[in-house]
């Protein structure tokens, strides 16, 4: 049944189905915030303690020093991790802050891929977090937490010496191949975003339709008797005398006439 | 006051601008450690009658320099294990894994590397006692790669990781494997990422 399209008729109700759309989304977006930032509040010390088993130190000769890799996991935390969880939970449901969070999370992937020494296996957090920034189902978050894939990848093709010194690679695309992966599951998430998309707004019109039909007649669009009931007890529970008339029109016999002359009449 | 300045609707845009110029700088000084090769010194090209290790009669043979506690040289092991398990058994060279350690540091034993290199079969693991095999092969880096022929001519030699401890397709270990398949000597040196070996008498047996 197409809901969008009866409901089309009813401006009133097309307007109520619109904002149940839009609590259903803000209600789904401020959950995926809370979700994200917890998870980042996680994976900060997963990262430290990945780091400091892994590759706490870099040699030069019989000297050691503080690797870059448990540097970087460490102000991964201030950098980006904890700004992003503040951003989380003052700011909940905005546009900025899941995209931020989207970032945040990429990020997150790339520090670890290095603290692992670039393990293929370490790779995969890549596309879990794809799918975690699903729960959003908002196309634009997994378009942008695919860019910073592709970017990262890009860049450090880059500055790896194989392509700054021209030396030929075996696949100087290869970020590009990356990159396709990422697009591919990009694919069918939002495929599946949409779908829930469109679940979401038969919900929110069925809402918006049972809560319209319980204090107005489907018919006439009048309002019913539960509907004069509640405006009655509004009025009269308001702390101010209430002030009013009532009018009531009947017709003698009304129903009698209706049920013959108009049927007849057709 | 701190609550209030984050709670600003404004807060967020105006925020991110720092924190992304730091985060940046962060993953370029990163990117630049794990993609700065080290400097690199040039193997004899004929196996040195004192190098210390026999050469093996009738196969090629492959010597790879590693710093016992560099983590960034699991890769290479990784990738040598790769290489080996795509090369004939006919073409097999005898392997050499030298852990170079240091008279300042007798505490080097074993640890997560040397236990590593028991996966590769048939790989002799050996202590280089203050680098002085090292020397004579003038490995200076951790990972550093020598494949000597059967007519004890060098035929490779350089990294075999694509950047600083990372795994996947690189060109060294390519060259590596063509070298063993083929017999002949690669194009030149590949760049080699890891931690400086620790050599106690870096002058003695230099050429």
């Amino acid at each position: 049944m197409n809901y969008r399209f009866r409901i089309s008729d009813s401006p009133a109700l097309t307007a109520q189905a619109s904002r149940n759309f839009h609590a259903l989304v803000r209600k789904l977006a401020v959950r995926a915030d809370l979700i994200l930032a917890w998870l980042l509040a996680f994976e900060w010390p997963a990262l430290v303690i990945s780091a400091v088993v892994l590759s706490p130190f870099t040699w030069d000769g019989a000297t050691s020093s503080l690797n870059p890799h448990l540097l970087a996991a460490m102000l991964a935390g201030p950098f980006f991790i904890v700004p992003s969880i503040l951003l989380a939970l003052r700011h909940p449901g905005r546009h900025l802050t899941r995209h931020v969070l989207a970032v945040s999370q990429i990020l997150v992937s790339i520090v670890l891929i290095d603290v692992t020494n670039g393990r293929i296996e370490s790779h995969f957090h890549v596309f879990g977090s794809l799918a975690i920034l699903a729960f959003y189902r908002d196309w634009r978050v997994l378009i942008t937490a695919s860019a910073v894939t592709a970017a990262h990848h890009f860049i450090s093709g880059y500055w790896w010496p194989q392509s700054v010194y021209g030396v030929l690679t075996i696949s100087p695309w290869r970020w590009v191949e990356h990159a396709f992966w990422v697009l591919f599951e990009d694919f069918f998430l939002i495929l599946m975003n949409r779908t829930s998309i469109s679940e979401m707004w038969t919900v929110a019109t069925r809402e918006a339709q049972l809560s319209w039909g319980a204090y107005f007649d489907f018919l006439t669009g009048l309002p019913n008797r539960r509907a004069l009931h509640e405006r009655f007890e509004a009025l009269t529970n308001r702390r101010e005398a209430f002030r009013g008339a009532v009018m009531f029109i009947d017709l003698d016999r009304f129903k009698q006439a209706n049920d013959t002359g108009p049927h007849h009449w057709g | 006051m701190l609550g209030r300045l984050l709670g600003h609707p404004a807060a967020p845009a105006i925020a991110v601008i720092p924190f992304s110029l730091l985060t940046m700088a962060g993953f370029y000084l990163l990117l630049r450690f794990d993609g700065t090769p080290a400097q690199q010194h040039y193997a004899p090209s004929l196996w040195p009658e004192s190098a210390g290790i026999a050469f093996p009669a009738g196969k090629p043979a492959l010597l790879v320099f590693l710093h016992p506690m560099c983590p960034c040289s699991r890769a290479t092991l990784d990738e040598l294990n790769g290489v080996l398990s795509r090369v004939p058994k006919t073409a097999l060279p005898e392997i050499h894994l030298l852990f170079v350690r240091s008279i300042r540091n007798p505490d080097w034993n074993g640890g997560d590397l040397w236990e590593r290199a028991s996966g590769i079969p048939n790989a002799i693991r050996q202590w280089d006692e203050g680098g002085r095999i090292a020397v004579r092969f003038a490995a200076r880096t951790s990972g550093a790669t020598l494949l000597y022929g059967v007519k004890k001519d060098l035929l490779f030699q350089g990294g075999i990781t694509g950047s600083r401890g990372h795994e996947g397709d690189n060109l060294g270990a390519e060259r590596l494997l063509a070298a063993l398949e083929t017999g002949r000597r690669a194009a030149n040196l590949t760049q080699l990422f890891g931690c400086a070996l620790a050599i106690d008498h870096p002058q003695e047996g230099s050429r």
